[in-house]
């Protein structure tokens, strides 16, 4: 049982130390990092539906590549960013591809053959392995041009460009008020798993230590219920009367306006090639 | 003539779960006065300021802030309240209460952008106020990144950013190293020089003399009301209502039994010098 105690804890810490870290990227000098907020998510916006039109493998690695080089200009070492796209992908889109790749969901060309039986037979098929692939490489895509927006924006810039494209102010001060507390709600868990393992002498059977975990559960929601209610006093002690408020930003400068301009051109003159010429364009994977 | 800020009358408060908190208390603060409420933990300290702060309804009695009268009705209105809102700060006795939003500087400007000041004046009321409390460096951090010293002086900047004429602390010098309590003090008396209100909700005796001159102490209903060197020097009072007297008083206490007993360390300088003859 200690195990899932110290799973849990270093889950906690980790992912407290993890938010933190992430932000210094967006402290630096970078290309990113100097472009207004609500430019920038824009302009990345473009880049995500453009690379959700691209119908090609090639054209989405080139959008890969953008973003890729994005994340160098703006002072993101690869070996931060390239995880951090990679990690879920394969876990998750990666498990729901596996089927396509199969005869039974995409028929086509066999290229393996996996089972042979009375005249039935499973193999992955040509067609199936380009499918697969594309599903994964777009939403590696996609969610590259997402992970660099918030690693290169600060929390209440982002913030202040979801504002700016009129998402209702109290979704807003919710979002902004979840991330605050998400790192006091999570503390409190730390220090309450520590005092746990604090106490406990020799292994302990999973039933029983359930049983125990269950008024952990019960406090902690006593607790961060109690704290709701402070956090809604000290807001009402200053003037909030239901209605969110924040600070308007300047306008963006040319520097910006120059960089969400690249950011429609290109994508667009990509989509236009990959269109026009698409036996030019190479189609990977296919055997 | 002196008027007023805060008067309660006969108010009590009963919490959800049936418990008694505060029973038929009855206090005035005057402009400009500086009171404690001092008593145990759980003597209803929090309470009283909150319902001083206008935020919360007592069950019964009477409250009148700046001569008027607040209801349950009033509490959630933001607009009818805009006024005593600009008028009172409280500093929470958990800073993270108070501190929300994504930055210092975005919960330093929360209370003014929602009282409806300009922005550039809001601009200039955070930067002054950071200034103020010499914590300017801190704006763009993230709340959680701050030390508990750093995040109790934010929460005070976010109560003294609209320079309110009523300051309500709830235990104020909870989190503060021996010297930050000490830059506290010396704030407390600058404020207190500018004629602000000042109500200081506390179980920490040491700091009191300093900064304020009349003391309640509480545990559920008044005990005892009075100025802070009649307060401080009920030892027996003092003992039933688990406080103590400031290490400076108990030491001159044991070395000299009569009544004129220092609080302060200031003081305390003056009567050693007095008794060696050096003026």
């Amino acid at each position: 049982m200690s195990k899932l105690i110290d799973k849990t804890l270093n889950s906690t810490i980790g992912y407290i130390s993890q938010a933190i870290y992430s932000e210094k990227y967006s402290k630096e000098k970078g290309l990113l990092q100097g472009i207004d907020c609500r430019v920038k998510l824009a302009a990345f916006l473009v880049l995500i539906i453009s690379a959700v039109y691209a119908s090609t493998i090639d054209m989405l690695l080139i959008f890969l590549l953008i973003s890729s080089l994005l994340a160098i200009s703006s002072r993101i070492p690869l070996s931060f960013y390239i995880p951090r796209v990679w990690l879920f992908v394969p876990l998750f889109t990666g498990i729901i591809a596996i089927p396509a790749v199969l005869n039974v969901v995409t028929p086509g060309t066999d290229v393996l053959s996996i089972a042979n039986f009375n005249g039935w037979h499973i193999s992955v098929t040509r067609e199936g392995i380009h499918a697969a692939s594309i599903l994964v490489i777009r939403v590696a895509a996609t969610s590259s041009f997402a992970i660099l927006f918030t690693l290169t924006t600060r929390w209440n810039d982002a913030m202040e460009a979801m504002h700016s494209l009129k998402l209702p102010r109290v979704f807003i001060l919710i979002l902004s008020m979840s991330y605050r507390y998400i790192f006091s709600l999570l503390d409190v868990t730390k220090k309450m798993l520590l005092s746990r393992k604090s106490r406990i002498i020799g292994k302990e059977r999973a039933v029983s230590s359930w049983r125990l975990y269950s008024p952990i559960i019960a406090a902690l929601f006593m607790k961060s219920f109690s704290f709701n209610e402070r956090v809604y006093l000290s807001m009402l002690a200053r003037g909030f009367g239901g209605e969110y408020t924040s600070r308007k930003k300047a306008r963006a400068g040319a520097a910006s306006m120059i960089f969400l301009s690249v950011c429609i051109i290109v994508p667009v003159l990509l989509l236009i090639y990959e269109r026009t010429y698409p036996d030019v364009v190479f189609q990977w994977f296919i055997p | 003539m002196v008027h007023p800020v805060i008067e309660l009358e006969d108010v009590s408060y009963t919490y959800p779960d049936g418990t008694d908190a505060l029973n038929r208390i009855s206090i005035r603060i005057d402009e400009g006065e500086s009171a404690a409420i001092a008593g145990p933990n759980g003597a209803g300290k929090s309470t009283l300021l909150l319902i001083m702060a206008g935020l919360v309804a007592p069950s019964s009695g009477e409250v009148r802030i700046f001569g008027r009268k607040i209801g349950k009705k009033d509490i959630g209105r933001a607009e009818s309240m805009s006024d005593i809102r600009k008028r009172i700060g409280i500093v929470f006795q958990d800073a993270d209460t108070q501190l929300f939003s994504a930055t210092v500087y975005d919960d330093v400007a929360f209370g003014p952008m929602h009282l409806g000041i300009g922005e550039d004046e809001v601009d200039e009321m955070v930067k002054s106020t950071l200034e103020f409390l010499g914590i300017t460096h801190l704006s763009e951090r993230h709340p959680y990144d701050l030390s508990g010293g750093e995040k109790r002086k934010a929460a005070i900047a976010t109560a003294l950013v609209s320079s309110p004429d009523v300051l309500l602390l709830d235990e104020p010098t909870a989190d503060l190293d021996p010297k930050n309590r000490r830059e506290f003090v010396e704030l407390l008396k600058k404020l207190k020089e500018d004629g602000k209100t000042i109500v200081i909700a506390t179980h920490e005796m040491d700091i009191l003399p300093e900064v304020v001159e009349r003391m309640i102490v509480l545990n559920g209903e008044i005990v005892r009301e009075g100025s802070i060197g009649e307060v401080m020097l009920d030892e027996k009072l003092l003992e039933r209502a688990n406080l103590d007297v400031p290490v400076v008083t108990r030491l001159f206490k044991l070395l000299k039994n009569s009544d004129d007993i220092p609080l302060t360390v200031e003081e305390a300088i003056g009567r050693i010098k007095e008794m060696v003859g050096d003026k």
